[in-house]
């Protein structure tokens, strides 16, 4: 069997059990927390009955492995439980609030990456000059400050002060209807229903937090690009190339294709890190996603919302890491398999 | 002092002008020519002077034999021939003449059909001149068709012939290797076999064989030997810090110290009456163990790149070094037919 | 005079080293004053106030002046001297959390990295599972759950950064292990935790070292958004998160000065630890001298 396949399959087959592994561990942790949740709910004062039928109500009398068996039987068929706060099912919080993140998480990442390659590229290409240094300079500012902190003063700037951006309450203005919806992401449902006013206020309130977000970690994209570029341009092979008079098409696509392992292993960290970070940005703009139903999941003590957003969360970051040691395999002839 | 004034003399070092002339080069059958090339190599701590008034030439048909201790520049003269040298590096006098250009003054886009192809280099660290993500086999392809237009498959069959020319048992699997799944000996053949697939006019070793068992040194040397013989190739240069490759192989002789050339002459000439007190210390020590060998090691180290001393640049281990060698620096003169040597005293020792 | 001369000798030459080694460098320099002054701060910064940090006033809302240099909050109390006292809880926090991390991190991470059976592996596919939470709602929970005080958080962000130890640890081990002394330590008969312990740990040392500061760094970001949800430390306990959380909505109304001041101190603390180790990263690595 030839590298590609065997690099995809065995990769493949270590997902089962780390998924496993990993919802054992999401749902240990939760059940293990501290706090009675019958108790936070129902409040100190209640009669014992209460409290013993709202417990065997929610399955919580039952043996620790017998509650995480009947939880996966219901993760395999879509039912992650009934969150308390909203008394919805789990699955339609998430499946409510997921584009929004999305929206965000995808649209910052491809500015951050974008951003990050592009500066990079031209920094390596002159090292110790003007651009080089700023970047430097940059990458350590704005990764050394909080996120929420960024998208406050990126509030403070253009909406307080010039004007220019909309209040940070939300993905719409008020007087604004959202899209039909087809896949939730504002953008590209108002755009498939022909709605460009609907189009350019959704566009108008992504702004502030996607460049928030982007403009964060893009500094760390910079800089991982920047000193890769250098340390293959300096490289005994690319010195090898030219002296053999190897031609530049030839020489670019060496280095092109020796500078992926490393910036594609920074950037799916980098999402990792986004995923974490995305939760603050929506408190900061009310953004209304996931994050923000994390959050208040958490205050509420809502175990059910708060298992199911770990379970989803977790198994995105799994699916990532796995995407990336596919990725990295396939291009680095030397990782073992 | 003999000298070889005025431009006939093919080695003669001391040309008053510099001598472009295409026609009288073919009929010396000069195939390259290096003439008062220095590089020097600004770090932090300093300026290095790694080549000070590197000169010689190189006819049709001769193998030379360059020595020098490690670090004395072998690999850096290397780039200069094909003139690349990079930061914190610059070369900042003299010429390397090719087919009657002067290579220093090519700018990159025209020097990249000359390299690799009219000069050929076979590189010192052959395990990481190799890039690591890319198979061997489509290296080497890459190499030919940088420089000929050819379909992928007869590319392929030209590298197959020439992994096997060097001696590797299973051309179709190193082909397909990757450079971390080859031994130390397999990735030198590789480079001799990217070295010589394009059959170029001359051909630079770089320590061919260091790093490589006894008995595979012989092997490879004795490959690489065999296609030289069979190809085209007009001359070649052969760096190593091992005198006896020289004796064996090479038809001339240059012994560098310190970035100059000291000695150069036919190898019998050399091996024979060796001139130059570093070139005699050479060969006295290559038996080891033997009083000269031992004096030789307690001698310390090369001078200083960071700060040359005045007058000759040997003086400091030199047995017989006195008044003049102390001030002013020798110049390289032809003290019999073909023979040049860098000494005061020189004809006192012949 | 000669004792000089003689200590001169090495102890010269390091020091003439740093000293060029800081000048060629200025934002080395800047890194460890601002890690300097940040530090003092945690140890003295009470005794700088100029006002109680946790005592209101009616003082509501001040801008900056010279009567508050940085302004009040709505509860009248002063930001400045909240900000010099903050990094008690900030730093301290985030350099407990960062140490804790590396003494958990450090031995599973040298295990894992030297003993190829299960044992080994099965701490670096635990780790590999761990890594995949996302590590700030994680701290939400645990904290919310566990209680909000200085020690809990500290114990949690120490637990969430350990697997970055490990990982580090392992690989640097990895490569440890190959050298000769290694070899030889085993050919002598040391046993298996001897030579861990005694011979790979200390020579593994070095990635550690250099992500300390920035571990602390991301420890203190971690604080401040834990604060700022309202699920880190409980207020009125001055730390930067908190402050900045409470001057969020004051910025819509143009009271600018409440959460601008304490974000630029987060910033400049992280940022000082950041070039520290940087300053760490080039003057442990031999190669750069």
């Amino acid at each position: 069997m030839d590298r590609p396949a065997r690099a995809v399959l065995t990769r493949i087959a270590l997902v089962i059990p780390q998924l496993i592994g990993l919802t054992a561990l999401v749902f240990l942790l939760v059940r293990l927390l501290p706090g009675d949740p019958v108790i936070s709910r129902l409040g100190g004062v209640a009669p014992q009955e209460s409290i013993d039928n709202l417990r065997h109500k929610l399955g919580l009398d039952l043996p620790i492995h017998v509650q995480y068996l009947n939880y996966m039987k219901g993760l395999l068929h879509g039912d992650l439980g009934d969150s308390w706060r909203t008394a919805q099912p789990v699955m339609e919080d998430i499946k409510m609030r997921l584009p929004a993140t999305l929206e965000l998480l995808i649209l910052g990442m491809g500015i951050a990456v974008f951003l990050g390659l592009l500066v990079g590229v031209i920094s390596a290409g002159k090292p110790g000059g003007l651009v080089d240094r700023l970047t430097i300079l940059y990458a350590l500012l704005a990764g050394s400050m909080p996120e929420f902190y960024i998208g406050l003063i990126l509030v403070f700037v253009f909406y307080v002060t010039l004007g220019v951006a909309p209040a940070p309450a939300g993905r719409l203005g008020i007087a604004m209807l959202p899209p039909p919806r087809l896949t939730g992401m504002y953008l590209i449902d108002s755009v498939m229903a022909g709605q460009w006013d609907t189009f350019r206020d959704a566009l108008r309130h992504l702004a502030l937090p996607v460049i928030t977000l982007s403009f964060w970690q893009a500094g760390a994209i910079m800089k991982m690009t920047r000193s890769t570029m250098l340390q293959i341009d300096e490289s005994d092979f690319i010195n090898y190339a030219r002296l053999v008079g190897v031609k530049p098409s030839i020489m670019r696509r060496y280095t092109l294709r020796n500078a992926l392992p490393p910036i594609i292993s920074l950037a799916i960290t980098i999402f990792a890190i986004l995923i974490g970070a995305v939760v603050l940005i929506e408190q900061v703009f009310s953004w209304g996603g996931l994050g923000q139903y994390s959050v208040q999941s958490v205050i509420s003590a809502d175990y059910e919302a708060v298992t199911g957003f770990l379970m989803i969360a977790a198994s995105i970051s799994l699916l990532l890491f796995i995407v990336m040691d596919v990725l990295y395999a396939l291009i680095d002839p030397r990782v073992k398999l | 002092m003999a000298t070889k004034a005025g431009g006939k003399g093919v080695q003669g070092i001391m040309r008053p002008q510099v001598v472009e002339n295409e026609e009288e080069k073919s009929i010396h059958g000069v195939i390259l020519e290096v003439r008062g090339v220095d590089v020097h190599f600004t770090t932090r701590a300093g300026t290095a002077h790694v080549l000070n008034d590197m000169g010689f030439a190189c006819e049709r048909g001769q193998m030379i034999g360059l020595v020098g201790e490690s670090g004395s520049g072998k690999t850096v003269l290397a780039g200069v021939l094909v003139n690349n040298i990079r930061r914190p590096g610059r070369i900042s006098g003299g010429h390397v003449i090719y087919k009657g250009h002067d290579l220093l003054k090519v700018n990159e886009e025209d020097l990249q059909p000359i390299r690799g192809r009219e000069i050929g280099m076979v590189v010192a660290k052959s395990s990481t001149a190799l890039n690591p993500l890319v198979c061997v086999g489509d290296q080497i392809a890459n190499i030919y068709q940088s420089h000929f237009e050819v379909s992928k498959e007869e590319a392929k069959a030209r590298v197959l012939a020439a992994i096997a020319a060097t001696g590797i048992n299973d051309p179709d699997a190193r082909f397909r290797s990757f450079p971390h799944e080859l031994s130390g000996g397999m990735a030198k053949r590789v480079v001799i076999a990217a070295a010589l697939v394009c059959e170029p006019t001359f051909l630079i070793a770089d320590e061919p064989t260091s790093g490589l068992d006894v008995t595979i040194q012989a092997q490879v040397l004795d490959s690489m030997m065999d296609l030289i013989g069979q190809m085209k190739t007009a001359g070649t240069l052969l760096m190593t810090r091992d005198l006896g490759i020289i004796a064996q192989y090479c038809t001339r002789v240059i012994v560098t110290y310190a970035g100059q050339v000291v000695e150069q002459g036919s190898v019998e000439g050399f091996f024979q009456r060796p001139l130059h007190p570093y070139s005699k210390l050479l060969l006295a020590s290559a038996r080891l163990n033997t009083a000269p060998a031992r004096r030789f090691a307690k001698m310390g180290p090369p001078p200083d790149k960071f700060k040359l001393p005045d007058g000759c640049l040997f003086r400091a281990r030199c047995l017989v070094a006195d008044g003049p060698c102390q001030s002013d620096r020798p110049p390289l003169l032809e003290v019999e037919p073909g023979h040049l040597l860098r000494c005061w005293k020189g004809e006192a020792l012949s | 005079m000669d004792g000089v001369k003689r200590l001169s000798g090495t102890l010269g030459r390091d020091v003439r080293y740093l000293v060029g080694f800081f000048r060629a460098r200025p934002l080395s320099v800047v890194g460890l004053v601002l890690v300097l002054i940040f530090v003092s701060l945690m140890v003295f910064g009470r005794s700088l106030a100029p006002y109680d940090p946790e005592k209101a006033s009616s003082d509501f809302l001040f801008p900056p002046g010279p009567k508050h240099w940085m302004g009040t909050d709505r509860a009248g109390l002063d930001v400045f001297s909240r900000i010099l006292v903050a990094p008690q809880v900030d730093l301290t926090i985030g350099l407990s959390a960062a140490a804790l991390a590396v003494l958990i991190g450090t031995p599973l991470g040298v295990i894992s990295g030297y003993m190829h059976n299960w044992y080994g592996s099965t701490i670096a596919r635990v780790f590999d599972v761990l890594q995949c939470l996302p590590p700030f709602v994680v701290a939400m929970c645990l904290v919310a759950f566990a209680g909000q005080s200085v020690s809990n958080v500290i114990i949690v962000i120490a637990l969430l950064n350990s697997p970055l130890f490990v990982r580090l640890v392992r690989s640097k081990v990895h490569s440890v292990q190959e050298r000769k002394f290694v070899e030889a330590a085993a050919c002598l008969g040391n046993s298996k935790w001897r030579i861990m312990f005694r011979h790979l740990l200390p020579n593994s040392l070095e990635p550690v070292l250099i992500q300390f500061p920035v571990n602390a760094g991301w420890a203190i970001l971690l604080t401040s958004g834990l604060s700022f949800v309202g699920a880190g430390v409980r207020p009125p306990t001055p730390e930067w998160g908190a402050m900045i959380a409470v001057g969020a909505p004051l910025l819509v109304t143009g009271q600018w000065w409440v959460a601008m001041f304490p974000g630029i101190a987060v910033g400049l603390c992280v940022l000082g630890l950041a070039l520290s180790a940087n300053a760490l990263e080039i003057l442990l690595d031999p190669t750069r001298r």
